[in-house]
């Protein structure tokens, strides 16, 4: 049995422990507000923006659309993955789940020909994935939720995105990440951003008349298409955000409650042991004084 | 036939307005277009200017700097970079946003891409400055 000693260290260490977890579960709240807010903010925006390059990819013939739209006419050889994970770490199964489906997917696309390459934003998924796949990371971008805005984001990750797709380092983009469900839930969402994907078949009950297009749809498509790789990168940006700073709230919830429960433990067991240690000595000293008696 | 239509006004960080509209006055990149409800489809890109809701003295003016419009009979969806209420504007933070927008401009005159970004930039804190004037000039 651990000495009295030991077991009121251990009863600091862990009422200390659940100090830190219970102030990390304030302050991933507060930013969950905020960012929860900014997540839910950007779905209108992405999901109009979506509807529209629908509408229009399912009126231009596949010839004359851009590259970014019908994929590049030869056999795709060249996926991009980019993987959205966390800064940090301390939010349960935020980072590990999204790391467990890269590595599925990686393994699933190789198999079938594929030459993989990765884009990891969030230090986390960079960390982890180093080890196994280092020479097939691109680019890392670590830090890019502080002071995000939709330029930012733009300007930092998608545009790299587009030139590589340009230089052709690749013919297909998908992006991972989680999004936002509640401050419990998140869910792993996968979505191919490079072609845009084809439409599913019941969805062409558009218009009854075709719009008319101002300028030509080609000429919106050079402006659109770019902008809507934009916009989903920062719709995951956002809602990955959003589901981080839930999980950490989740997690920590946890390990507050877990801390408690350990605390109660561990007090029962010093106070038995305490208890104990007092009726042996008094045992001694009575068997001691009757002994004297005798 | 309906005298509202139903009206989106968002950029990628907010939704800005959802509501009834009678009528809107839109900065299209061919210049500039009028929507009543049962307008004829129409898909556009937006040059930087001035949206107008309603019409007359409670008109409502928004800078908008760039974007697309899609108009369907019934509703009309903007898809705006970013947008400016006339009755919001800063003046002195946007007057030093265009200052600072005019300055790097000028810096980045041999870089094309960044110099028209900038260009833009000086173009829609102008655009606020104007919209904010007028909604002055109304009021007084």
């Amino acid at each position: 049995m651990a000495s009295l000693k030991a077991l009121r260290q251990r009863i600091r260490s862990v009422t200390n422990t659940r100090q830190i977890t219970k102030a990390m579960k304030m302050v991933a709240a507060a930013k969950l507000r905020r960012s929860q807010d900014r997540a839910l903010a950007t779905r209108p925006y992405s999901k109009e923006m979506g509807r529209m390059v629908q509408s229009i990819s399912g009126r231009v013939s596949k010839e004359s659309a851009p590259e970014l739209m019908a994929g590049r006419p030869a056999p795709v050889k060249k996926v991009e993955l980019v993987i959205f994970t966390a800064d940090r770490g301390l939010c349960g199964s935020f980072n590990s789940s999204i790391i467990r489906a890269v590595r599925t997917k990686i393994a699933e696309l190789q198999a079938s020909g594929f030459e993989v390459s990765l884009v990891c934003v969030g230090r986390k998924g960079n960390d982890v994935l180093r080890r196994s796949f280092g020479q097939m990371i691109h680019r890392v971008h670590t830090a890019v939720i502080k002071g995000l805005t939709f330029e930012k984001a733009e300007q930092e990750i998608t545009q790299p995105l587009l030139h590589d797709f340009a230089m052709e380092r690749f013919d297909s983009c998908f992006i991972v990440y989680n999004s936002f469900v509640s401050a419990m839930t998140q869910t792993l969402t996968w979505k191919q951003v490079i072609p845009v994907p084809e439409p599913p078949e019941e969805a062409n009950e558009a218009a009854p008349s075709p719009p008319s297009y101002e300028p030509e749809e080609e000429e919106i498509l050079a402006d659109l298409l770019p902008r809507n790789v934009a916009v989903q990168i920062y719709q995951a940006l956002v809602e990955s955000d959003a589901s981080e700073n839930g999980a950490r709230m989740t997690a920590m919830d946890n390990a507050v409650r877990n801390a408690g429960g350990m605390l109660r433990r561990l007090q029962i067991t010093y106070n038995r042991t305490r208890q104990a240690a007092i009726t042996t000595e008094l045992m001694e000293i009575i068997s001691g004084s009757e002994s004297l008696k005798g | 036939m309906a005298v509202t239509f139903h009206f989106d006004l968002v950029t990628p960080e907010k939704q800005v307005l959802s509501q009834q509209e009678v009528m809107l006055t839109i900065p299209g990149a061919e210049g500039y277009f009028g929507v009543l409800p049962g307008h004829t489809p129409l898909v556009t890109l937006l040059a930087a200017g001035v949206l107008t809701l309603g019409e007359g003295r409670d008109a409502v003016r928004y800078a908008i700097a760039g974007g697309y419009a899609e108009v369907l009979p019934d509703r009309t969806t903007i898809l705006a970079d970013r947008v400016q209420c006339w009755n919001s504007v800063d003046t002195a933070a946007v007057e030093a946003e265009r200052r600072e927008a005019v300055e790097r401009e000028r810096a980045s005159r041999d870089e094309e891409k960044t110099n028209r970004y900038w260009q833009r930039r000086v173009a829609f804190a102008q655009l606020c400055l104007d919209v904010h004037r007028d909604y002055l000039n109304r009021n007084s």
